[in-house]
């Protein structure tokens, strides 16, 4: 009996001690094609990113983010027309864009348009493929509550005031996607007397890129036109002086990638899905949107 | 509410109301040819009914053992002076002779004196349960945990409830955050939880150190694996049917304990010579100790509390009432210098009440109904953001139960229930509204045959439970058969074998810190169902060990899982004045799918003895499969554990040592007391990233970001993990009180067991880091009887 005792107590130690392997490894990896592309009528076809996606146990290198052979296309639903899509070649990868800069093809309020690639990874032929429909026309920024505001301004009850935008907007598009960058973005006008966060100069420095790009959304609007109201939080502005305020008024597809690309990891730290709305090999988005922007200034 | 719906409504309770009472009429004629010998069992020293005890005339073979009231009936009993004899566990046998003669029915309140025996050999309490030769009732997958038992096992700061149960095969926890209970590949929302007879719908605390159960309160927990019978219905998977002391009828009694997080006490009293009473209170106060000294801390505390009072109306009637009301704060403010705060509160609570009246028709017909209350709110309020989130759920019920005692072979069992729910989940922001209310009504009928064809050997318990769900836009029928057979082979084993159909009519949106949301079946999501298929061995080993193994197999249809990626599905259905959205649906919150658990269990425990505890070891396998998560393939959900094991021990140190020295003769307990649980499962199923991307999310985002595009969800697996806890204690006297002091020490051997996996890309090699859980936590409390 005693030594079955003894046995117990040592597995239990052996057991309830120390830390488990862990190594950086990924057993369901599977090659794919990143698409980032969005459609705006007046601004044509330019700035559509084609990369590859990587191995989480690889580091990200920019040279190697670009897949080879990549054939991409464009093609106008209304008459099946195609247009091939040629890349900017720069020195940086990341401005290593794919564009159509001939003048037949013209991308209009309620027009569709698919996008098809193809291309090589890993010695694997990829592709994919997407469609979109432009947002009927119809959406515009109406007003902007105040050009200026000190930070974080109080009204008579105690509350924060914000910036707040009316929008027109666009029949088919209930969903629109309000984006806000600093003009300037450095440590020295960050906003450290804030109520949310911590921060020294050195951790702005470090993490500057993420505070001079902010996003937010409103969805689920009245389809047909109308107005809506966008109020922009101060978790969107951590900066004095001007911003830049873009508007989308987004298609479906571009609006799904918006609301789960970044909710992937759950409050218990497992991952799932992305919503992607592209077929075959790709993840990513292939949208459109119409555009609209507005400035804005942050007293000190 | 119009008035067609309460006339509805009426005319539902008053058929109710009929069913139940014509039944109990037409029975009532049906006494057998013998006499009857019915009454209660109670001990002697606190008038506490006791549930289970064996009851029986040895000359005649025919016996019983008491129902959950301590209620008891031998039938056929013919003319003559017969030994009776009384038994339980822990307690001094109780014989005395009874005479039928002229009087058919004779009525007895039978009092059972405590006894302990304490011998190196053995350690026999009053609460302490037999094996398979002293009970007639095990019922399958049915684990009962006295409140001695939770007591002793080592925990966080102090002894909780589900926190023990967890210690169980079948049953399993998801972190070291959570109380919450997984049992046989279910999810908590598939667990029916009741407070004398009340149900709780988020039973947990924040973090899940401790459930609402406070365990100086607590008479009775029993747990119901599966195969539970046709009076439970509206969940899948298990059910917990805690009890509350009804009080002590002799004297005043109470209970303080203290512990690096809580305090709390447990008073019970007698209301004269017809009933009693019993109160508990419990308050952390981390926000005043930890929380005051570090801003970091966020203020947090809870307190909860149960009144119960229980009165003899009449030598067959009584009337229980019980009351249980907890609440949750926690208030956060965030850290940044600027002397305007900002920050979110949350707060949460539950309130049960419930009214239980007991009427002996006639000593064959014993009667129990119900009417509960139970209301679920809470509260998330995040003035930045102009958000402001209510959840609540309210349910109502009328449930009444009847027994009835054909034969000593054949006893059948009847009621109905009706639940009036009301779920509301409200929630205000900048751009629009949330609003979304139920209100269903359902109602149920069962009935129960207990047969024993093969008296002493074949026991089969047949019911079937009729289910009518009326929600908005949706009713749904359900019939719901069960089954489970007992076959005795001898007198220390036996094999059981259940089946059953069981239906859920609420769902459960889950979260971490905040409490989790409550909606119910509607035009959107329909019940879900599960078949339940099980068989298992049970034997005596010697006199001290009980041994049991158990197969199962449990098929899901029509789950029901949050949809993570429900942004993308919620649709408004009308605007207010200014244009903003109104979601008053669920329509995308949940994705239908199916699925299977399957495994085997087995327990070995000892009950008796200067050691005693158990070994219990499960084998699981739990898919799901659901068409819009995973491409539609099964995948193992985050609380599946192939492996899970468990040791649980108690050592009387004073015996211990006499075992050593072999001081064999010598009797009695040592003050010292030492506790251990070793628990070992595989590693939890994660899903990996799958690969990651890069990309802007906009065409005027100049940065790009790391994002991850996981494929095969819980495709892979965390390390093992196992955890060892070890609690010391000492019981002593200190003017006249039992004074316990302890220590307990949670996972001693400071593994960092893995929460999640965190990936960082911000260099250039990436890195994987495991985000553990709880590391080695001593804590010291002290408990004082009196």
């Amino acid at each position: 009996m005693a030594r079955y005792v003894y046995m117990l107590c040592g597995l239990s130690l052996w057991l309830g001690c120390g830390e488990g392997p862990l190594a950086v490894s990924d057993t369901s990896y599977e090659p794919k094609l990143v698409i980032e592309g969005v459609l705006r009528p007046g601004v044509g076809v330019e700035g559509i990113r084609i990369t590859r996606n990587l191995r989480v146990d690889e580091p990200i290198r920019s040279s190697e983010l670009i897949p080879s052979d990549v054939r991409a296309a464009i093609v106008d639903l209304s008459n099946g027309q195609s247009f091939v899509l040629k890349m900017r070649s720069t020195e940086r990868v990341e401005d290593r864009l794919f564009s159509y800069e001939g003048a037949d093809l013209r991308i209009v309020e309620g027009g569709s348009y698919a996008l098809s690639v193809e291309a090589t990874v890993e010695g694997q032929t990829l592709r994919t493929y997407a469609v979109t429909t432009v947002p009927e026309a119809g959406f515009r920024i109406v007003s902007l509550s105040d050009e200026e505001l000190p930070y974080r301004p109080l009204d008579e009850r105690g509350e924060p005031m914000h910036f707040s935008l009316d929008i027109a907007r666009s029949p088919s598009s209930n969903f629109y996607l309000i984006t806000a960058r600093p003009r300037v973005a450095t440590s020295a006008n960050f906003i450290y007397d804030n109520p949310f966060t911590q921060q020294s100069r050195a951790s702005v420095e470090r993490d500057l890129a993420d505070f001079n790009f902010r996003w937010d959304w409103i969805q689920n609007t009245p389809s047909g036109p109308g107005l809506s109201t966008i109020k922009l939080l101060w978790f969107y502005l951590w900066f004095y002086g001007e911003y830049d305020i873009v508007v989308y008024a987004a298609d479906e597809q571009y609006a799904r990638f918006i609301q789960t690309h970044d909710r992937v990891q759950e409050a218990d730290g497992n991952f799932h899905s992305t919503a992607f709305s592209i077929e075959g090999d790709g993840i990513g988005y292939f949208g459109s949107a119409l555009v609209d922007s507005v400035q804005l200034r942050v007293l000190r | 509410m119009t008035g067609r719906l309460w006339r509805g409504r009426i005319h539902s309770i008053r058929w109710l109301v009929c069913l139940l009472l014509s039944a109990a009429g037409t029975t009532a004629e049906a006494d057998g040819a013998g006499g009857t010998v019915s009454g209660f069992v109670r001990d002697r020293a606190d008038g506490e009914v006791l549930m289970g005890a064996s009851v029986f005339i040895g000359p005649l073979q025919i016996g019983t053992t008491t129902n959950d009231r301590g209620y008891f009936l031998l039938g056929d009993v013919p003319a003559g002076r017969w030994p009776l004899t009384v038994s339980f566990i822990g307690y001094q046998i109780h014989q005395q002779v009874v005479e039928l003669n002229q009087e058919k029915a004779l009525r007895l309140d039978i009092l059972l004196q405590d006894q302990i025996i304490e011998t190196v050999e053995t350690l026999v309490r009053a609460d302490s349960l037999g094996g398979v030769g002293d009970r007639s009732d095990l019922r399958i997958s049915t684990v009962h945990l006295a409140p001695r038992d939770i007591h002793r096992l080592p925990q966080v700061a102090e002894a909780d409830v589900l926190r023990s149960l967890q210690s169980l095969p079948g049953v399993l926890p998801l972190s070291d955050f959570s109380s919450a209970l997984y049992v046989r590949g279910g999810t908590p929302d598939q667990n029916l939880y009741l407070v004398d007879g009340a149900e709780i719908y988020n039973p947990e605390h924040a973090l899940g150190i401790f459930s609402t159960f406070n365990t100086d309160a607590i008479k009775r927990v029993e747990l119901s694996k599966g195969g539970f019978g046709a009076e439970y219905g509206g969940r899948l998977s298990s059910v917990l049917d805690v009890v509350h002391l009804d009080g002590n009828r002799r004297q005043f009694e109470g209970v303080m304990a203290i512990s690096l997080l809580s305090a709390k006490s447990t008073l019970q009293v007698p209301l004269g010579q017809k009933g009693s009473l019993s109160g508990s209170l419990r308050r952390t106060y981390f926000d005043r100790t930890v929380g005051r000294w570090l801003d970091s801390v966020p203020d947090y505390y809870f307190y909860d509390g149960h009144l119960k009072a229980h009165v003899d109306l009449g030598p067959s009637d009584a009337l229980t009432l019980s009351f249980f009301a907890g609440r949750d704060v926690l208030d956060v403010t965030f850290s940044g210098p600027s002397q305007d705060e900002s920050g979110y509160a949350v707060s949460w609570r539950n309130q049960t009440g419930s009214a239980r009246y007991t009427h002996v028709f006639s000593p064959r017909i014993f009667a129990n109904f119900w009417l509960t209350h139970s209301r679920f709110l809470s509260n998330f309020a995040f003035d930045e953001s102009g958000m402001d989130e209510r959840s609540s759920i309210t349910d109502v019920s009328l449930r009444g139960h009847l027994e009835f005692f054909h034969s000593q072979h054949l006893r059948v069992e009847w009621g109905a229930e009706v639940k009036k729910l009301a779920a509301r989940f409200s929630q205000d922001f900048l751009s629009g509204r949330i609003d979304v209310r139920d209100r269903p009504l359902h109602g149920a009928l069962y009935g129960t045959i207990d047969w024993q064809p093969l008296p002493g050997r074949l026991t089969l318990r047949g019911g079937v439970r009729y289910g009518r769900f009326a929600a908005r836009e949706r009713t749904l029928d359900q019939v719901e058969p069960r089954l489970a057979l007992t076959y005795r082979l001898g007198e220390t084993h036996l094999i059981k074998v259940a089946t059953g159909v069981h239906t859920q009519y609420v769902h459960r949106v889950p979260r971490f810190v905040a409490a989790d949301i409550w909606t119910t079946a509607n035009a959107f999501q329909r019940g879900a169902q599960a078949v339940h298929y099980m068989a298992g061995y049970a034997r005596d080993v010697g006199r001290r060990w009980q041994f049991e193994v158990e197969f199962f197999y449990k098929d899901y249809d029509s789950l029901y899982q949050f949809n993570q990626n429900y942004l993308t599905e919620v649709r408004a259905t009308r605007y207010d004045e200014l244009d903003r959205p109104i979601i008053d649906t669920t329509q995308g919150l949940f994705l239908p799918g199916r699925g299977h658990a399957t495994g085997v269990e087995a327990l070995l425990r000892k009950e008796r003895g200067v050691v005693s505890g158990w070994l219990g070891g499960a084998l699981t396998r739990t898919r799901y499969a659901f068409d819009a998560i995973n491409r539609g393939r099964p995948f193992a959900p985050r609380h599946d554990r192939t492996f899970a094991f468990n040791a649980v021990g108690h050592v009387d140190m004073g015996g211990a040592l006499r075992w050593i020295r072999r001081q064999l003769s010598s009797s009695g307990q040592g003050p010292w007391s030492m506790g251990f649980h070793l628990f070992y499962a595989t590693g939890q199923p994660i899903t990996e990233p799958g690969s990651a991307y890069v990309a802007s999310i906009a065409p005027n985002d100049a940065n790009v970001g790391v994002f991850y595009a996981p494929t095969r969800i819980n495709g892979a697996r965390l390390p093992y993990y196992a955890r060892l806890d070890l609690s010391l204690e000492w019981r002593g006297e200190l003017a006249g009180w039992r004074v316990v002091p302890y220590l307990q020490i949670f996972n001693i051997g400071n593994r960092r067991n893995a929460w999640y996996v965190e990936y960082d890309f911000s260099s250039s090699q990436p890195k994987v880091e495991q985000v553990g859980m709880f590391p080695i936590l001593p804590s010291v409390g002290l408990r004082v009887q009196f």
